[in-house]
């Protein structure tokens, strides 16, 4: 089973940068890349009550919308991806060596397309417009309600159950107490209800951001924010995948993109993810290398799939500032052998429909039915019980006639 | 009649501004919402045959080419140019929606189209040395997609399209062309039974022609135009029936009448619905609108519903566009005379509107 003990996992967080690269790297060739980022600098999503920023007038581009500065920031990431990946990804755009997947969301969609428009800056051949130094590339998407892979917000039944019994364990109790001031203090300042660690994460974020954009925060916000929120803030990232089951059914169908991304070489070189923080913490947590954080914008995981010689390894980075850093498997070392990631993957992954059936509602560790199956199975339990008591009473029926009879009998035989 | 008084003069001058002002309002301030389906620009053939000579294109099959991405970022400012004083210079979220086929093609056609129409301005600036800005395409994947690609899984609809090919009036062609298909099929390498497959090898032809590259021989002995007339038989088959309509074409006028809808009822800030797909789109619309003439749609073809407030009602107007360069065309429906009030175009597209589009495709 995939059970990977938070405390016991050794993080080797290693800059990349401090490591020189050994002479054999060199003739080691890119076979894959898999990249998923998270959106460039974005407004609130929502402000909260008594949020002094609260005027759209704050936020010309629109509530949780791409900012310039997050434009830029992506933009900026596709130039550095396009440096990175220059000998393996060709200048000229091609469908056959990227795919772009992002969420539904206007911010992820945008990102997207900055992003390319920094790896992909059209050469002589695609320059389709000499004033416009831009071409455009498809970026692909699925309706999030439709999309257990990186929305990962299709509905799941039983990851709604496992979800909720989480916060009924002693930890989370515990959390719970012990945040109930704080809570009541952000309630009664913000005019928010906030009575939880996602209620927290959401206004510590909304904080975050008027922060970030030269806003003096209210004096209210002084006793609690950044500290003692921030703490919570994190934890609030790792919440998801917060035991192996709910880790499972949560990025289950991502880790399976992944998996078969690595596994088909005829498929693109580069399969790029345009995504949020929580699809960065998910994918680090569910690893079990995940260092709780808020991931900020545009961090990046890079997947890397090389050869060298006969060999197939795997290298996992993350990027949260300028220089990404290697990422280690707690079952496997930096350059992982691809079987041995394939093995580590085998244990976090689902196809589409074992994820649809691992996702339907339990009931005491039962698979529970739909109404037809509910009404059959009430059905056959009803017949069992009428044969079961008919069963019974004409065994005690024969019973008393054989005693009838025997009583009958006996005198008979006494007579 | 020489006794005309000046006085009248004066007040038939001032009947004549009130109504020319009155025309111009219609034209500008009335308008309260643009959708624009359209099919994508110039791409490489999607299909070849086995003796195709020609079996090398730059980038790829069924590509948008450079060419292409011109043409649609032509169509984006023709089109800003017609909603100038409607559509804000400045692209705000809710003010735009952009729904496209899961094809490359269209997102990227969608894509240089919005670089035409919303080129950043002043302060939306955010890389002074590349002007444009990103605005996002939504789209399904295919197999999840009834509104544009119309691939979505549908029993109904499937048997309807396996009957449409086996009517009277297609066994008729078939019978008529049985020559042309042997010969056909000789020529290319390929099996040519039906007008399916003289619709792809004339669309493979139509493109090689464009792009200047030499015909075989075979092609000689062959009408071209006579293969189109056959393609656009075989445009108009995904529509044939009502029931055909109401399951694709009414399933995407369902869309552009719930957009109107949430604007009538003044729950919506969008100016601009763009729908970003295919020659068959496009066909399968116009015939669910009455529209039935065979053609075959250009590149960057586009229809055009505009949402008027007029005396307290509202006007639907519908244009075509033959082609990315092309003005507008105002459509007259056949059972909705202009002016076409709102509840009419509704009303006289009922029997083509799906009430539960999933249930209608399983019901037997």
């Amino acid at each position: 089973m995939f059970v990977v003990p938070r405390s016991v996992i050794l993080l080797l967080l290693v800059s990349e940068g401090l490591i020189n690269h050994s002479s054999c790297e060199v003739e080691d060739t890119l076979l894959s890349v898999i990249v998923i980022y998270r959106h460039g600098d974005r407004a609130p999503i929502r402000p909260y009550q008594t949020d002094p920023y609260k005027d759209p007038s704050n936020w010309p581009m629109g509530w949780g919308q791409l900012t310039k500065i997050g434009k830029r920031q992506q933009y900026d990431l596709g130039r550095w991806l396009r440096e990175r990946y220059k000998n393996f990804l060709p200048e000229e755009f091609s469908p056959r060596d990227i795919y772009v997947r992002s969420t539904d969301v206007d911010r992820t969609l945008m990102s997207a397309q900055c992003n390319l428009a920094g790896l992909f800056p059209p050469d002589a051949n695609q320059t389709w417009n000499s004033n416009l130094a831009w071409q455009p590339v498809p970026v692909h998407t699925v309706p999030e309600q439709l999309d257990p892979v990186l929305s990962m917000k299709k509905p799941c039944e039983r990851y709604r159950q496992l979800y909720q019994a989480l916060f009924t364990t002693r930890e989370f109790v515990d959390i719970q107490r012990e945040n109930r001031e704080l809570y009541e203090y952000l309630t009664q300042n913000t005019g928010n209800e906030i009575y939880n660690l996602e209620t927290l994460e959401q206004l510590y974020n909304t904080l975050f951001i008027e922060e970030l954009h030269n806003h003096t925060l209210p004096e209210w916000t002084k006793s609690v924010y950044p500290h003692k929120m921030a703490r919570w803030a994190d934890m609030s990232f790792a919440l998801y995948t917060y035991n192996p089951k709910l880790a499972l059914l949560r990025t289950g169908p991502l880790m399976d993109v992944i998996y078969k991304a690595f596994d088909n070489a005829s498929l693109p070189k580069m399969h790029m993810f345009s995504a949020h923080d929580t699809t960065i913490a998910d994918i680090l947590n569910t690893l079990g290398i995940f260092d709780r954080h808020s991931p900020p914008y545009a961090s990046t995981i890079l997947f890397e799939l090389r050869a060298r010689g006969v060999n197939r390894l795997v290298n996992i980075l993350y990027k949260n500032s300028t220089t990404p850093q290697r990422m280690i498997l707690k079952d496997c070392q930096f350059d992982c052998p691809l079987d041995t990631f394939n093995e580590i993957l085998d244990r976090i992954r689902l196809s589409d429909g074992e994820w649809e059936s691992a996702c339907e509602a339990r009931f005491l560790g039962m698979v529970q039915f739909g109404t037809l199956q509910t009404g059959v199975f009430l059905g056959c339990m009803g017949l069992l019980f009428v044969l079961l008591c008919s069963f019974i009473i004409s065994i005690v029926w024969s019973r008393r006639r054989r005693e009838t009879v025997n009583y009958l009998r006996i005198p008979n035989q006494e007579e | 009649m020489c006794t005309v008084s000046v006085n009248s003069m004066k007040i038939w001058n001032f009947f004549l501004i009130l109504l020319l002002s009155q025309l111009c309002r219609e034209t500008a301030g009335s308008l309260k919402l643009v959708q624009v389906l359209f099919r994508h620009g110039d791409r490489t053939p999607t299909e070849t045959y086995p003796n195709d000579p020609h079996q090398s294109w730059k980038g790829g099959w069924g590509i948008l080419t450079n060419k292409g991405k011109s043409q649609m970022y032509y169509l984006g400012k023709l089109l800003r140019e017609r909603y100038r004083t409607f559509l804000p210079e400045h692209y705000i979220a809710e003010n735009v929606y952009v729904r496209s086929s899961y094809a490359d093609r269209c997102i990227m056609s969608a894509q240089t189209f919005l670089a035409g129409l919303f080129p950043p301005k002043d302060d939306q600036i955010w890389n002074p040395n590349l002007l444009w800005q990103p605005i996002p395409v939504k789209s399904v994947p295919r197999h999840l997609d009834n509104v544009i690609a119309m691939k979505k899984q549908c029993l109904v609809y499937d048997d309807a399209l396996k009957n449409a090919y086996q009517s009277p009036k297609i066994k008729q062609i078939n019978e008529a062309n049985a020559d042309l298909y042997e010969y056909l099929t000789l020529a290319t390498g390929n099996p040519v039974k039906d007008i399916n497959a003289v619709e792809y090898l004339y669309n493979t032809l139509e493109i090689e022609l464009q792009n200047n590259l030499t015909l075989p021989q075979w092609t000689k002995n062959i009408s071209l135009n006579h293969l189109r007339k056959i393609a656009e038989m075989n445009f108009a088959i995904f529509s044939d029936t009502t029931l055909m309509k109401r399951l694709t074409g009414g399933s995407f006028l369902t869309e552009v009448i719930t957009q109107m809808k949430t604007k009538i009822d003044r729950t919506s800030a969008l100016n601009i619905a763009l729908f970003s797909g295919h020659d068959v789109t496009l066909i399968t619309v116009l015939r669910t609108l009455g529209f039935e003439k065979l053609f075959k749609p250009d590149y960057g073809a586009y229809l055009v519903f505009e949402l008027h407030e007029a005396n307290g009602d509202y006007e639907i107007k519908i244009f075509f566009g033959e082609n990315y360069e092309t003005v507008p065309q105002q459509m007259e429906l056949e059972f909705c005379k202009s002016p076409c009030i709102f509840n009419n175009f509704v009303k006289g597209l009922h029997a083509v509107l799906p009430d539960d589009w999933e249930a209608e495709c399983s019901r037997y």
